[in-house]
């Protein structure tokens, strides 16, 4: 189906915010895990946000059934 | 666990949800209880709190668990407690209608039996990351926030034919499998009791409804979710199957009115033809919507197989990764 295009973006903002998470996570390990922790689940909330919002507006440029311009 | 045990459960609370459905949806009818399903051309009346046989149908099933599953665990009768005192938030709201403002309150509140329960714990496991420790923050925050986040997030991915049962029983059947096979047996019976309840809901609650779950169901089947997952220690495996709702919610949020979408821009609407059109506003239905017009049903299997999508990776995540 056509709108499964839509769980398939979904997967890719979940998929890229959880690795920016991972990155961030990696790049603080001279903090204490806790932190490291917070800053790193902030980052993922953030990019799950942006991530949101661009499938938002990928969404919207499929309008009327022109996915098959993909 | 015994396994027999675990088909009687199942059965008796779908069963008993199934027989209570007939006799509840004549009742919130005549007293007035109800919805119109506005996404229909004549727009009918149908039964609103049907989620409250699933109530009734669990505490049977938390009857029978006594003598099946001798002895009950306190952490079992905190999670228990803890979804049906979520229902009941969700019963006065159905009812009486509660302010907005108050719900979170009472259902943070609802969540004091797990806080108490789950004091000595502190960290979440993530990952590929590792167990990451929160203290004290673990059951002061985290506890009631998961419990307060779940349920509203399940109560905002609602209103078409099927949705809500249909996520919710993919969403327990899920973690109450996980939380089986990784032996947190106390996740996973509260699982099953409600599972059952669930599926027996999901027959009246398909297209074309005749109940809707009101916030008693929505409210507890993010309760739930949100017991197994903290019980269990399936906290990641809750977030992902919660992510279609997070999702929604988050569209929601992005917009410069997050709260007053519906008054500025109204309800999805049906064309002639039974597709349905949506409002301009950002949310998960509305972008199938705009990707492929389509009706209802179609709609609803479309975020069903979304949400199957999201129990899978929460599986194969928690089984192999973490």
């Amino acid at each position: 189906m056509k709108a499964d295009v839509v769980t398939i973006m979904s997967l890719g903002v979940v998929g890229l915010s959880a690795l920016l998470m991972l990155v961030v996570w990696r790049a603080t390990d001279f903090l204490e895990p806790f932190w490291r922790g917070v800053i790193s689940f902030a980052a993922w909330i953030a990019g799950f946000a942006v991530g949101c919002m661009l499938l938002w507006r990928g969404v919207s440029r499929l309008r009327n059934g022109k996915v098959g311009r993909l | 666990m015994n396994i027999l045990a675990i088909f009687i459960l199942l059965g008796a609370t779908s069963a008993m949800t199934f027989a209570l459905l007939p006799f509840l949806i004549p009742r919130l009818i005549k007293y007035g209880i109800t919805g119109l399903d506005i996404h229909k051309p004549d727009k009918p009346v149908r039964a609103e709190m049907g989620g409250a046989s699933i109530l009734l149908a669990s505490l049977v099933g938390l009857i029978l668990a006594y003598p099946l599953l001798d002895p009950l665990s306190l952490t079992f009768f905190a999670a228990f407690s803890t979804v049906v005192l979520v229902g009941i938030v969700g019963m006065i709201d159905d009812v009486v209608g509660l302010r907005q403002r108050y719900k979170p309150f009472l259902v943070a509140i609802a969540s004091v039996p797990l806080i108490y329960v789950l004091w000595g714990r502190a960290s979440i496991n993530f990952p590929l990351i590792g167990s990451i420790p929160f203290g004290l923050l673990y059951p002061l925050l985290i506890v009631p926030l998961a419990v307060t986040t779940s349920a509203n997030f399940s109560n905002i991915l609602a209103g078409f034919n099927g949705l809500e049962a249909g996520t919710a029983s993919i969403a327990i059947a899920a973690l109450t499998f996980l939380s089986w096979i990784r032996g947190q047996y106390d996740a996973s019976l509260i699982g099953i009791i409600f599972l059952g309840g669930y599926l027996a809901f999901l027959k009246y609650n398909w297209y074309p409804a005749k109940a809707f779950p009101g916030d008693t169901g929505t409210l507890m089947s993010g309760a739930v979710v949100a017991a197994i997952g903290l019980v269990g220690g399936l906290e990641f495996a809750a977030i992902v199957v919660t992510m279609p709702a997070a999702i929604d919610f988050t569209l929601k949020m992005l917009h410069r009115r997050p709260f007053a979408q519906r008054e500025i821009f109204g309800n999805t609407t049906v064309g002639s033809d039974g597709r349905l059109i949506p409002p301009p506003y950002p949310a998960l239905a509305h972008a199938f919507m705009n990707v492929s017009p389509m009706s209802e049903r179609s709609l609803v299997k479309s975020i069903l197989i979304m949400e199957m999508a999201y129990a899978l990776l929460a599986i194969l995540v928690t089984q192999f990764l973490m």
